[in-house]
């Protein structure tokens, strides 16, 4: 009888410390405000182009090539220390914690948010001998004015593409991934909010950036009229291709061309990709140093080796960079493909991605969550 | 007297553990899924219960419910495949007792996301299976579809948790001993009477604690299901890493992890009472 009203009371207790715990946690969460390290203000820092100690790296894995990374050790006699992230927010999370890396690579809807939050580095871009390459469109992007802040690393589109032993009659359109009932089970989208919500957006002639209510619910809809075809949501639109297994790919240019390039050439003579006439998704990555950078220094010159090695870098990676001598050498590697380049008429008239804003991405967060559920 | 305290004492370090690394981090979560972002994704704490409206439509109800049935089935067939091996083992192991534990633990010096990996190779359109098809003419054009189905997010959850519902059983059915069985055998006479009437209740503590680590970390998986699923067969856990990993509304996830966790705390509850109310007391 003592027994039981013992474990009675007990449950009850322990759950009232359970729960109290729980209950600091959110007091504590409410208090403890993180307050943002910098002010938004940028007044241009004047960094010496001069090593200053070891590089901390912050990156995807296998983003650059290693040889780059390499010769600029050699070069200058210092540590590249390399870390790296898995997606965005990952990214995003870390610096928000002021981990201290040197140079980091947000996309441009990234660097935007960052650049608006204080957390880069504003300098005189002439300190870079190699910025004169970059090309005209990435002196004044819209995620950085005058670009005191970036420097573009690579760009890419997204597109569709195909195994054309198994499908034909693509049209050059979005609808390619909706008008192909022979290829059902065979299709599959990526596996990224921004991407394939856009990309249904962009299909009924919809901004790829919208925020209206009406406009996302009639793009989610039609991807929810397409899911019982695909056989599923990739972020590894490369391994796709190269299984076999999908006929039917929305798919980045780089992962094509690394797919293609793992290819034998009996299979690889079946695989196109198009770009579609609604809209062509351009991105960018960019290169930052950030505020708090400990070694500001070497983080410059580190982006000047990288733009000067830039036309060394586009044949590793598989997508090209705005400098003219990795156009130029993109476009010669890519020859057999020529829907992989990315030309300025699309970079000025394309479909850039923006940022959403926190209502926005509110938003999108629940319709894209809708359409994977 | 003084001893007791001690042990209360001894207690300290692992309940420190556990509110500063699991329960308050609950609460960091919830007090996010009432929050709103800034403008470089850093949650910032308020009153906004409009993260949580959408959260109930059937279409999420849905995707929960699978959930429940993918954990509620990978855990009947860790018990249809576990308790066999459990009782092979304990009974008819003898020396071998230890070795053949650690085969079944052996698959856990993987990497969690290799052994995924493993099924994909073994299940997918260019796989193990279908090639082994293939050899004994069996396969047409196109391969047969086992990979990105819901056998396979169940096959392999089940693969992965199978050495949560073994271990238990078999430090359970260890202590049950020959002595008991044969007087069980005594008094019912056939195996399988012995086995209903004495061997299974008396391994009920480790079936409950089997199937509670089977059943609830299986309901949040999403590893699984993101590579040997397919759409009709993601899981809650791939809706909340969506928004968490993939640049998504932190607070909307964090509402998503709210209602899982709402949820589960009913069988955890259960589990806990049923535990502290004694479960079945084992003759020595």
């Amino acid at each position: 009888m003592s027994a039981e009203l013992w474990t009675r009371r007990m449950s009850r207790r322990t759950f009232l410390g359970v729960a109290g715990s729980a209950a600091l946690g959110i007091g504590l969460a409410a208090c403890g405000a993180k307050s943002s390290p910098v002010s938004s203000a940028s007044t241009l820092a004047s960094i010496q182009p001069k090593i200053d100690g070891d590089l901390n790296y912050f990156n995807w894995a296998d983003y650059m090539n290693p040889a780059i990374i390499n010769s600029f050790e050699k070069e200058y006699g210092v540590q590249v220390h390399q870390t790296y992230f898995d997606n965005m927010s990952g990214m995003m999370a870390k610096i928000r914690a002021g981990v201290p890396y040197d140079v980091t690579f947000p996309e441009a809807v990234e660097a935007y948010q960052l650049r608006e939050g204080g957390y880069l580095l504003a300098y005189d871009h002439s300190e870079l001998s190699s910025w004169k390459q970059v090309i005209p469109f990435f002196h004044n992007p819209w995620y950085d004015p005058q670009s005191l802040h970036t420097v573009p690393y690579v760009l890419w589109t997204t597109g569709i593409a195909w195994n054309s032993q198994k499908v034909s009659n693509m049209t050059g359109s979005w609808n390619d991934l909706w008008n192909h009932p022979e290829a059902k089970g065979y299709i599959e989208l990526l596996n990224d909010m921004h991407e394939t919500l856009g990309m249904s957006l962009l299909r009924l002639g919809y901004s790829f950036n919208s925020v209206d209510p009406g406009q996302l619910s009639d793009a989610v809809n039609a991807l929810l009229q397409l899911k019982p075809s695909i056989r599923g949501f990739t972020s590894d639109d490369e391994m796709s291709i190269d299984s076999g297994q999908v006929w039917i790919q929305h798919a980045w240019s780089g992962d094509f061309w690394l797919a293609m390039s793992r290819m034998p050439a009996s299979q690889r003579k079946y695989w196109k990709y198009e770009t579609c006439k609604e809209g062509v998704p351009v991105g960018n990555d960019t290169m930052v140093i950030l505020k708090n950078a400990p070694h500001p220094g070497t983080a410059l010159l580190f982006i000047d080796w990288v733009l000067a090695h830039a036309a060394e870098n586009v044949g590793w990676l598989g997508y090209p960079m705005p400098e003219t001598d990795a156009l130029t050498a993109f476009g010669k590697i890519v020859a057999e493909y020529p829907a992989l380049n990315v030309t300025t008429e699309m970079l000025t008239h394309g479909v850039q991605f923006k940022y959403l804003g926190q209502a926005g991405l509110q938003l999108w967060t629940e319709d894209w969550t809708k359409v994977t559920a | 007297m003084m001893r007791r305290w001690v042990w209360r004492l001894s207690l300290i370090p692992g309940v420190a553990w556990l509110v500063v690394l699991f329960v308050l981090p609950i609460g960091f979560v919830i007090a996010v899924s009432f929050g709103t972002v800034n403008i470089v994704g850093a949650p910032v704490y308020g009153w906004h219960p409009g993260n949580y409206s959408q959260i109930f439509q059937s279409i999420y109800v849905t995707v929960f419910l699978r959930s429940l049935l993918f954990a509620l089935a990978t855990t009947a067939i860790c018990i249809l495949l576990g308790y066999p091996v459990a009782y092979f083992v304990v009974r008819f192991g003898g020396r071998y007792k230890g070795l053949l534990l650690g085969l079944v633990i052996l698959p856990w010096f993987v990497d969690y996301l290799v052994r995924i990996y493993a099924w994909v190779s073994l299940l997918g359109d260019q796989g193990f299976l279908n090639g082994l098809l293939h050899t004994l003419g069996m396969s047409g054009s196109p391969p047969l579809r086992l990979i990105n189905t819901p056998y396979a997010v169940i096959g392999g959850l089940t693969y992965d948790y199978l050495p949560f519902m073994i271990l238990p059983l078999f430090a359970v059915l260890g202590q049950v001993g020959d002595s008991v069985i044969e007087a069980g055998k005594d008094l019912y006479g056939t195996p399988l009477q012995t086995f209903f009437r004495v061997t299974l209740p008396l391994s009920f503590p480790g079936l409950m604690a089997g199937c509670a680590l089977v059943f609830l970390p299986s309901v949040g998986d999403f590893a699984t299901a993101q590579l040997l699923g397919g759409p009709n067969s993601y899981m809650i856990g791939n809706l909340i890493d969506g928004v968490f990993e993939g640049g998504g509304y932190w607070p909307f996830g964090a509402a998503l992890t709210a209602l899982v966790l709402a949820v589960l705390f009913v069988p955890m509850l259960l589990y806990v009472r049923y535990a502290l109310r004694g479960g079945a007391v084992i003759p020595g």
